[in-house]
């Protein structure tokens, strides 16, 4: 079984688990009482239908044998450098309404910049705290866009 | 003369507007110019401004930034023999050679012109479509429109994807997100899970920011490109400005190019790459002297540079006058037009006749700057080429999530677009296009509001569907785009077989 | 390089300390205004400019946000549980009370403290400009002889637009075919003759029936409009029904009195300036400044009107299964 029909396996196995939760989800919507319409679940119902029909086409084309066997492009990524971004986003992200945007982008970046490849400390501290400062004011000085300054809020007001 | 055609000029033409054409054109060279950042990454970073800025005003900015970056994708084909947007890989087939030969200066100057010419091609073409397709789109129904928006779909799909099921695929997923939220019609919560920031549903540039941003990100911790042949080559540039002989050259591949770009530009889904290659192969076959191409004909750049730039106005006929976008830069015209509180349809010309004018001359500025600013500055832009990924890689990042929360102030959103961006890995990871599914969000609520309101007139009569002409033009249109991309993937499957054998 | 990066800081944090001082009386941010909504439709563009005015005023960015759906209930139920610091403002409509009353949300009107009206207008009945009927009567008494056979649009189950027809149509004892349509689409489907009529806000088809696109059989309100004299009210047509469209500010119970004192004063300004006076006059919509008393008993007597209207076509509370 070529790299691409076991992809199309596994994904087609999930979308038809997503296809069966949405069609729980969607005999549960709440429905009213108006006389002459369609219902809210009318369209969630017709979005289902189509979507296990296709992953079904999808499933399909994990096992015939006429139907495309490319192998996919990959991303020649090092595995260790994309787990090591994943880890550092998710820090972020969940960090981020805590410290504010300007607290919470410099170390993002100077990890980012480090990931893509930098390794001279000073020029990371200068790539990572100038430009998470200038973008700061740009946005709420110069376009009006309030970005939350979180513990920095004392120092940035 | 309509009197909106002149209160659409002059609002085109104030100094504000003016500049802001200018700087998008500006922007729209750069990051088409650099290898790994699309228009699409172009327009993310731009996006929050047209939160706060006028909406003829961020139009402008972002109608320059779509000509332009059309223009500098061909700048690092030529320069670097990598395409600096996926619209200029036939440039590069000829471009480079040309540039290796030390005639990159000419190469360019060819590039900018026949960008110009596509252009102001398609400018004519929108100028003079846009507002009688606006008209007759005035006469259609529910019906009509349901079958209208369900063609566009197929069609986005069947161009998008090698495979079919997984373009049709890509866009039932986001008909599926697009659900999420209030009932459009009864007002109802769906899929929320009572979160209260699911109750006005996923917004689409949310979702576009994730799918579009994430993976391009990525992808660029693979490739950190060499920036010195770039240098090289740019020391060569010396004049830019096309001779004569040149322009003479390029009658025929611009003949042909322009056209077929502002054709395809209408179709949705096909856009500026499909284009380029289609105009360079015609091109080839009927150039006067075929065997140049490949080894750094004229002609060979100009074809493909004329088409992609003359699908930018093509695309605009659609989403002005059908709410329909073809391609991301599209889709978010149609955002920040929302923003603004403009819909675009049919009824954009009737009731904001000044706006819809307004918008169509800009364009026309954005061409007339694109060429401008890229013949004068074309020497200084190139040096943005060496700017250091570590850097710009990172600032763009920021830019995500500040333009994803920027949107409505809200950190869930943040969370929601580097969601989408996991789901735009995996795609990728599944060779699934994402296209479809940005535009299927930007789609759905039309598709399940039409659908719903002709059932309700027709008192759930399926069959007004086909009694409504427009309605059976467009389901056949629909399901010939669908025949037609499934005849294909299967010739090219035979293709593929023999040659495994 | 160090050093230098801290001189930086040091200074660009100090002249913001400095620039911060200057103004720590409320407003002291930005005011997020919501809009309930989507983009496009009148309110937006009315909320868009008496934000503008307002920004001016309070010399602090007023953000316009739109968070439409469910008749307004979102944005309502949104600012009822913001905090009350006088830095999220709804802007109020009719919906305020339609959506309360029809039961989209679990609470009424007074959850919020209003502080007050901007503009009114009429909801006008609106039918093609070539359309057979030439009176409400006409249009009334062809839908009474053939039930489920015409075609209202209106915006969506629960809006004030859906109100102002179950009342228009019921009280005339008729039963058409109520499509619930968008802002523009609205329109469109008058002029491409896919429904025979619309209940809709009244400035933005004004100037299709001033093109003579369309034509109003009937306005809401209790008085004719200066700006279609023409027009006869559903009063005077003898369907005993008053409805207005109206725009005004809310905020979040137990705002201080000090900040509603404040945003009443800069809307009153904002809603008399000259530059949003003139747009008010050239979109046709009466400008009708209020502040926090007279719009309270405004919105107790309208309450009483649209909780009748309802429970007399079997409307009130009917809440999603």
């Amino acid at each position: 079984m070529s790299n691409m029909r076991r992809r199309n396996l596994i994904a087609a196995i999930i979308l038809l688990l997503l296809c069966a939760g949405y069609a729980y989800l969607t005999a549960n919507l709440p429905t009213r009482a108006i006389e002459n319409t369609t219902q809210p679940s009318f369209f969630p119902w017709v979005v289902t239908v189509i979507m296990a029909v296709l992953s079904l086409g999808l499933l399909a084309q994990a096992f015939l044998p006429t139907i495309s066997s490319d192998t996919p492009k990959t991303f020649d990524v090092p595995a260790k450098r994309l787990i090591y971004g994943l880890v550092l986003s998710v820090a972020y992200f969940v960090s981020l309404p805590t410290l504010g945007f300007v607290a919470g982008n410099i170390p993002f970046f100077a990890g980012l910049m480090y990931l893509y490849g930098e390794r001279r400390p000073p020029w990371i501290a200068a790539g990572s705290i100038l430009i998470s400062l200038i973008v700061f004011f740009l946005f709420r000085e110069v376009f009006q866009i309030l970005l939350p300054s979180g513990i920095l809020q004392g120092v940035l007001r | 003369m309509n009197p909106d055609i002149i209160d659409g000029f002059t609002q085109a033409s104030q100094l504000e507007t003016i500049l802001a054409v200018a700087a998008g054109c500006f922007i729209g060279l750069v990051v088409g110019m650099i290898p790994g950042l699309t228009i699409s990454t172009g327009i993310i970073i731009v996006l929050p401004l047209t939160f706060v800025l006028e909406p003829e005003i961020s139009i402008a900015l972002l109608l320059g930034l779509y000509v332009s970056g059309m223009t500098g994708g061909s700048f690092s084909a030529i320069l670097l023999n990598i395409p600096g947007t996926p619209s200029a890989s036939a440039t590069a087939i000829d471009g480079n050679p040309m540039a290796k030969n030390g005639e990159a200066g000419r190469a360019l100057g060819i590039a900018i012109t026949a960008s110009f010419l596509g252009g102001l091609f398609s400018f004519l073409c929108l100028y003079f479509i846009a507002p009688l397709l606006a008209e007759i789109a005035l006469k259609f129904q529910s019906p009509d429109l349901f079958s209208l928006v369900f063609f566009g779909l197929t069609i986005i799909c069947s161009f998008a994807a090698k495979s079919l099921v997984k373009g049709l695929l890509s866009a039932v997923i986001g008909l599926a997100i697009v659900t999420v939220g209030q009932d459009p019609m009864m007002g109802t919560a769906r899929f929320t899970f009572d979160q209260v920031n699911l109750i006005s549903g996923i917004h689409f540039l949310t979702a576009l920011i994730g799918l579009f941003a994430v993976p391009q990100l990525v992808d660029n911790f693979a490739d950190m490109m060499k920036s010195e042949t770039a240098t090289k080559n740019a020391a060569n540039i010396k004049s830019v400005l096309p001779k004569l002989a040149d322009l003479k050259l390029m009658r025929l591949p611009v003949a042909i190019g322009a056209p077929i770009g502002s054709f395809l530009g209408i179709l949705p889904g096909a856009g500026g790459p499909i284009a380029a290659f289609i105009s360079y192969d015609y091109t080839k076959k009927l150039s006067k002297n075929p065997k140049e191409f490949g080894n750094g004909s004229p002609q060979g750049i100009a074809a493909p540079e004329s088409a992609n730039n003359a699908v930018t106005g093509g695309a605009l006929i659609p989403m002005m006058t059908l709410g329909i976008p073809g391609d991301p830069v599209t889709a978010i015209l149609i955002g920040a037009l929302l923003i603004h509180g403009l819909a675009p349809g049919p009824l954009l010309f009737v009731e904001n006749g000044e706006f819809a004018y307004g918008l169509i001359f800009s364009f026309f500025w954005a061409n007339i700057f694109n060429i401008v600013i890229a013949l004068i500055g074309l020497r200084y832009l190139v040096k943005v080429l060496v700017i250091p990924r570590t850097f710009l890689m990172p600032t763009i990042a920021i830019l995500c999530v500040i333009g994803s929360y920027a949107l409505r102030n809200n950190f869930f959103d943040v969370y929601v677009m580097f969601g989408f961006g996991l789901l735009g890995l995996a795609m990728r990871w599944l060779d699934m296009p994402i296209v479809p599914l940005l535009l299927a969000m930007v789609l759905g609520r039309q598709l399940e509001e039409h659908l719903r309101v002709s059932l309700i007139a027709s008192k759930n009569d399926v069959t007004v569907f086909f009694t409504h002409p427009f309605s059976l033009f467009f389901l056949c249109l629909a399901a010939a785009s669908i025949f037609w991309s499934f005849w294909a993937e299967h010739k090219s499957k035979q293709k593929q077989d023999q040659l495994e054998i | 390089m160090t050093s230098l990066k801290y001189v930086f800081l040091g200074t660009a944090t100090a002249a913001l300390m400095v620039a911060g001082q200057a103004q720590a009386e409320w407003p002291e941010k930005a005011i997020e205004f919501v809009i309930p909504f989507g983009a496009g439709g009148g309110a937006d563009i009315e909320g868009r400019l008496i934000a503008k005015a307002m920004s001016k005023e309070l010399g602090q960015p007023v953000v316009p946000v739109n968070k439409p759906g469910g008749g307004g209930a979102i944005t309502y139920t949104y600012v009822k549980n913001s905090k009350p610091d006088g830095y999220t403002v709804a802007w109020n409509s009719t919906s305020v009370l339609t959506t309360t009353n029809i039961g989209n949300v679990p609470f009424d009107y007074t959850a919020l403290d209003h502080i007050g009206q901007v503009a009114q207008q009429p909801i006008p009945f609106v039918v093609k400009k070539s359309a057979r009927w030439n009176t409400l009567k006409e249009f009334m008494d062809e839908c009474k002889a053939k039930p489920s056979t015409l075609k209202v649009a209106f915006a969506g189950f629960g809006s004030a637009t859906h109100m102002a027809g179950v009342a228009l149509t019921q009280l005339s004892g008729c039963k058409p075919i109520m499509l619930p349509v968008k802002g523009p689409d609205r329109r469109k489907m008058i002029l491409s003759g896919e429904t025979d009529a619309a209940v809709d806000i009244f400035f933005v088809p004004l100037k299709l029936v001033r093109a003579g696109k369309m034509k109003f059989l009937a306005v809401s309100s209790g008085k004719r409009n200066p700006a279609s004299p023409n027009v006869p009210t559903a009063k005077e047509l003898g369907i005993d029904m008053e409805f207005d469209l109206f725009r005004g500010l809310s905020v979040a119970k137990g705002t201080p009195a000090a900040i509603k004192n404040k945003l009443e004063a800069a809307m009153i300004k904002a809603a008399n300036s000259k530059a949003f006076a003139g747009r008010m006059k050239k979109l046709k919509l009466t400008l009708a400044p209020m502040g926090q008393k007279e719009f309270g008993a405004k919105l107790a007597k309208a309450n009483a009107n649209i909780v009748a209207i309802m429970k007399k076509a079997g409307m009130y509370q009917s809440k999603a299964k």
